[in-house]
């Protein structure tokens, strides 16, 4: 299953830098669909190198980063539990303190 | 034009606080392009000119925020900061100017704005919002900008808003992003529905490490979105985002019974970190492998210690050491020095990762290179001093020397407090000094130098099995790894003040 993948707001630092990654989800082994917890594991397992802390904790992602779900806040959409369908673009966006 | 001072303790209750119902003549003409739009009209000016809106911080978003609002007639225009101007705001905090550099950012702001609009009500906050001031400043305003720049007084605000029922325009920026949300107002969420749990203070970056693109912030304050914009610079982007309701078990805004009656006593320690914009420094390390800037030059400027090899390793990111830095350096980003530590040198490094892995080779079989001096030569015409610094081998054939021929009692051992370092020095015949903008990377860097050099040193003797200790080579423990204190702040500072500081 193909998804697009993007971080910003600082997020993109713990993917080597590169904002946006395209990538293909191999399917589950047991069958069942992807969820948006499967691709946190996924997304820690596979983009980043270090400090994976940074951005997941237990199932969901670390305090500061917002999740949206082919435009929309995560909590509108399952959160975690979303099951993905093929297409979906994932944002995740490091909030911001600057000023 | 009226402006008041209203220090700390009181918000906006003062002569200007009149209804007013009609326009004058004036103001009719002066705001009228924007008065025939639909959605303005008499009513929507009439309600600028009697709104009370108080501006959170005075810097990069302050100032394009309380421009369009003391350009578009707001009547009363309140801020609060606590900082004074520095040479260093001036490219995005664009109402301030270089005359006015030290004076207090509100006191320069509304300077400005009063030649832009002298019929605006300014009052001057000159304090940091703080739990004791927080209600007391706010109350009495209409709607609440923060324009804050840390993650404490950004809750600090929230929490203030959301107990007096204010709505809070919120911005932020960094690097190249920026980032706008409407909290608390008609139903929508407060900060703390979106965010209920602070960030860990590692992962918040402020604009003087970070950077930031001044128009970002200036287009980020310039919008007024009810729903959350994101606004990326680099890719030209804006992005409006449909955010969650508020949250019934907000523990700002909720309905439960966890719900805050008050503001928390202290922010700082609740988010873990400082309310301000300034990096603090961290100490991992020993004083005893810890230099001076003073000693750092005392190092440079000697060269009675033949058998010593002095390797300056500057781990800044590549694009700050293209803006300055010392003379025969070798630039190896902290970035490229985690990665070596986590997987190894790959086989065929290349840059960064080449220069470190040569530099940790000589070290290791205690021998210099004179060509890795060239490796670098100094911008910024920062190379004055004499190029001394890198690879500093006594001479060629240094491949025979080894601890025999060392520096022995000479005293430029590593710590400049002297205790407990004569060990050291004696057995030393190579070093690495980590050095960086402050003086807080170049530690971590060189604790895992001295993890690096460690696993290359083991690993090169297996290989070769000579087991480690009957090779001609130093062994790990007598490369000393050593750090700047404060960096190329404390040079510039404690002995080049020509050396430039950002």
């Amino acid at each position: 299953m193909k998804v697009s993948l993007e971080f910003s707001g600082g997020a993109e630092l713990l993917v080597d830098g590169q904002k946006n990654h395209d990538v293909t989800l191999p399917d589950k082994e047991d069958g069942s669909k992807w969820t948006v917890k499967d691709l946190l594991a996924w997304i820690k397992d596979n983009l980043i190198d270090e400090r994976p802390e940074l951005f997941v904790q237990g199932d969901t992602v670390r305090p500061g980063i917002l999740v949206l779900i082919n435009g929309t806040d995560w909590e509108l959409m399952d959160g975690p539990e979303y099951e993905l369908c093929e297409g979906d673009a994932f944002v995740f966006i490091s909030t911001l303190h600057g000023g | 034009m009226t402006m008041s001072d209203k220090g700390c303790d009181s918000g906006t209750q003062h002569a200007a606080d009149v209804h007013r119902t009609s326009l004058t003549n004036d103001e009719i003409g002066r705001y009228s392009r924007q008065m025939i739009l639909p959605c303005m009209g008499l009513a929507g000016q009439l309600a600028l000119v009697n709104a009370k809106v108080l501006v959170v911080g005075a810097g990069g978003l302050g100032c394009p925020v309380g421009m369009y609002l003391a350009a578009a007639g707001i009547g009363t225009l309140g801020f609060v900061d606590d900082d004074t101007v520095d040479v260093s705001n001036l490219h995005r905090q664009v109402l301030h100017t270089e005359d006015r550099v030290g004076v207090h950012k509100v006191d320069s702001i509304i300077a400005s704005l009063k030649s832009l609009n002298s019929n605006v009500h300014f009052v001057a906050h000159k304090c940091r919002l703080t739990p004791s001031n927080a209600l007391a400043v706010m109350r009495g305003y209409d709607v609440v900008v923060d324009a804050t720049d840390n993650a404490p007084t950004r809750y600090l605000v929230n929490d203030a808003c959301v107990l007096l029922d204010l709505p809070l325009v919120s911005g932020s920026a960094l690097r190249t992003d920026g980032q706008l949300t409407v909290y608390n107002y008609k139903g929508s969420p407060c900060y703390r529905c979106l965010f209920p749990d602070p960030p860990p203070a590692s992962t918040v970056t402020n604009c003087s490490d970070g950077g930031v693109i001044g128009v970002r912030a200036h287009v980020c304050a310039s919008v007024m979105a009810r729903r959350m914009l994101v606004a990326d610079a680099a890719g030209g982007l804006f992005r409006t985002i449909k955010l969650r309701p508020r949250r019934p078990d907000c523990v700002a805004c909720g309905e439960g019974p966890n719900r805050m009656q008050a503001l928390l006593e202290d922010y700082v320690s609740f988010c873990h970190m400082d309310a301000c914009d300034v990096t603090s420094g961290v100490s991992l390390r020993d004083p005893s492998q810890r230099l001076t800037a003073p000693r750092l030059r005392d190092l440079l400027h000697r060269h009675r210690a033949p058998a010593t090899r002095t390797n300056i390793i500057d781990v800044r990111p590549a694009v700050e050491f293209g803006i300055c830095s010392l003379p025969n350096t070798l630039n190896v980003p902290l970035a490229t020095i985690k990665r070596v530590a986590r997987r190894g040198f790959s086989p065929g490094a290349e840059g960064a990762e080449a220069i470190l892995q040569r530099v940790i080779d000589m070290c290791l079989a205690g021998t210099g290179d004179r060509t890795s001096t060239s490796a670098h030569d100094s911008s910024c015409g920062r190379s004055h001093r004499r190029g001394t610094a890198v690879a500093d081998s006594d001479d060629d054939d240094g491949a025979d020397d080894d601890g025999a021929d060392d520096d022995g009692a000479d005293d430029d051992g590593a710590d400049g407090g002297g205790d407990g370092r004569a060990t050291v020095a004696v057995e030393t015949t190579s070093r690495v000094i980590a050095v960086c903008r402050r003086g807080n990377d170049s530690q971590h860097a060189a604790v895992l130098l001295e993890q690096i050099i460690r696993t290359h040193a083991a690993s090169s003797s297996n290989s070769s099995g000579d087991g480690g200790d009957g090779g001609d080579g130093n062994s790990a423990a007598e490369v000393q790894v050593l750090d700047v204190v404060g960096g190329l702040h404390a040079w510039s500072k404690a002995v080049d003040p020509s050396f430039p500081t950002y």
